[in-house]
């Protein structure tokens, strides 16, 4: 695998205030990666960088061998960022038709290429439209949409679920999972049960520091833990579990929602024998996940 | 270059097929339908009348007008006099929303991820031109054939006077479109870009050149400012190349230098 981004010791000061403090991280292509934290903690502000809107005020950035905002990355590297728009007195058209011609498609490449890019994201039959005659979640899927044109190897997405009803929110989740395999993204929401689903590698940063890097779900933590969503009232089901041989300590996160950590030497089938137990003393339970969901991962 | 070319072009449909520049082009040609049909169409008569020099000598000793008795065609005279006024500002109206309204909504940064900062500053100024230049081309054609309809033995003559007035125009209205892009990254808004070039780039002219009456050499600062030549320009015979318009040149390298190296540094 090849390097996707490299950053060393970036730095970035607004004025007094430092919004990245010596960031350095290293990103594999054929990775799905998720940047979270805080709100201010400079996911907007390292996701600029990435896409040169802003400098760094000290440090390398790397994409794809290239500093970015270099000509070899135009048409490699799409983007959605935070709250751009497109104008709205075009036609979304002639939008991604002049993205398209930037990229070097011709006149005629273009046409089909936005009509191929909207096909994506099923929009298809907004073209000929203005961007402010459609809803907001239509507006963010053309966004993702030019992302996409010419196929690039890299998109970066920008809270890309942010302000969407669910079922938008669904239809962009079920994009990316559409198209991985073939786009390396990188993604920063807030919305950690979708990135759960949707990435392979986290960064988490906070007040501009990158305090944690997981490379892949299974960390040796993560393979012997699971975690149970139990139905309410079902108070007695914690002293069952505890009682299971393999079991070697339970967390209750709240009544419903438990960690268990077992022994995965002495029972690797433990989800087996833990559904088995359920089914036994007739506990009804909603989720059984491997391993700690990525809240638990980042936050606990 | 293709980078450069599309994104002019792209200038040119925001003129031509968007409400507010159809606006724009509305206005404009209101007011150059009334400056056409009144003063221009009677220009001949009012040139060719014999008392003209005298009046014109009594109207303003400042404004040293009487080289306008001396063109071939009254129509492209009095055509100049107007348009080397009406074009800066024309200019200015036309092109100051070049990247101010993209940056605050956003729409920059997808069109960043695809040509340099340089590549997108360049297209949308020679956009500009390139407009400017339309524009004037039909105003001036309009006067011309004004003339031509007058009298039609002239044509060949005016030929000069119509490539000088028309280039001279352009000149004239290129720093305006430089300076324009210059404070649409600084101020960040079209409206203020306008406000600052309209009313802020004429009071400071005239703050400059009282100063200069008391210390000389601050008179050197007035280069700086859009428009500078434009009293020198209306009283030039517009056919000739001179320093009035070497000057709009070398601001607009000044302006485009410093929006570039501006633009490059600024996060959009």
């Amino acid at each position: 695998m090849s390097t996707l981004i490299s950053c060393q010791g970036i730095n970035k000061l607004y004025g007094s205030k430092q919004a990245l403090k010596d960031v350095s991280f290293e990103i594999e292509s054929g990775t799905t990666t998720a940047l979270v934290g805080p709100n201010g903690a400079g996911k907007t502000t390292l996701f600029s960088i990435l896409c040169n809107y802003h400098l760094p005020s000290s440090g390398q950035v790397s994409i794809l061998g290239h500093k970015p905002g270099s000509n070899a990355l135009f048409g490699q590297v799409g983007a959605l960022p935070q709250d751009a728009q497109l104008d709205p007195r075009f036609a979304i058209k002639h939008q991604l038709e002049l993205y398209a011609k930037l990229q070097g498609f011709s006149k005629k490449q273009a046409i089909i290429e936005c009509q191929r890019v909207l096909d994506v994201v099923d929009l298809s039959d907004t073209l000929n439209e203005r961007p402010d005659a459609l809803s907001h979640g239509m507006r963010k899927r053309v966004c993702i949409a030019q992302a996409l044109i010419g196929s690039p190897k890299l998109v970066m997405l920008d809270e890309p679920t942010a302000g969407l009803d669910p079922a938008n929110a669904k239809n962009i989740r079920q994009l990316v999972m559409d198209l991985n395999g073939q786009v390396d993204f990188v993604i920063s929401s807030h919305n950690l049960d979708e990135l759960e689903k949707l990435c392979d590698t986290v960064l988490l940063l906070k007040q501009g520091q990158l305090s944690q890097q997981k490379v892949g779900q299974l960390s040796s933590e993560t393979s012997r833990s699971m975690t149970l969503l139990l139905e309410s009232n079902q108070d007695h089901a914690l002293a069952i579990i505890q009682q299971l041989s393999s079991v070697a300590s339970v967390e209750s996160i709240n009544k419903q929602e438990l960690i268990l950590h077992y022994n995965a030497t002495q029972n690797p089938n433990f989800d087996i024998e833990l559904l088995q137990a359920l089914a036994q003393h007739k506990l009804n339970y909603r989720q059984l996940t491997k391993g700690l969901s990525l809240e638990q991962q980042l936050f606990s | 270059m293709q980078a450069i070319w599309h994104i002019c072009q792209f200038e040119l449909t925001r003129l031509f097929l968007t409400k507010r520049g159809g606006i724009l082009l509305l206005a404009f040609a209101i007011i150059w339908l009334i400056i056409l049909r009144y003063p221009v169409l009677s220009a001949a008569n009012i040139l060719n009348g014999a008392s003209f020099g005298d009046n014109i000598s009594a109207f303003s000793q400042s404004m040293n007008l009487q080289h306008l008795i001396d063109w071939n065609y009254g129509e492209l005279a009095i055509y100049w006099l107007f348009a080397v006024f009406a074009f800066p500002i024309t200019a200015v109206l036309m092109s100051s929303d070049q990247l101010a309204s993209d940056a605050n909504r956003g729409t920059l940064r997808f069109i960043l991820l695809r040509c340099s900062r340089n590549q997108l500053l360049l297209g949308r100024f020679l956009g500009q031109l390139l407009i400017l230049a339309s524009l004037i081309t039909m105003t001036l054609l309009a006067a011309f054939m004004m003339g031509f309809y007058r009298d039609s033995s002239l044509v060949m003559s005016a030929m000069d006077e119509l490539f000088f007035v028309g280039l001279n125009l352009f000149i004239i209205g290129m720093p305006y479109i430089a300076v324009t892009s210059l404070l649409n990254i600084v101020l960040k808004s079209s409206k203020l870009s306008i406000v600052m070039i309209i009313i802020v780039v004429p009071i400071f002219h005239s703050i400059v050149s009282y100063l200069s009456t008391i210390i000389a050499p601050l008179e050197i600062l007035l280069l700086a400012l859009p428009g500078i030549g434009l009293f020198d320009a209306a009283q030039m015979p517009a056919f000739e190349i001179s320093q009035t318009t070497i000057v709009p040149v070398l601001q607009t390298i000044g302006y485009l230098a410093a929006a570039q190296f501006l633009l490059t540094r600024r996060a959009l």
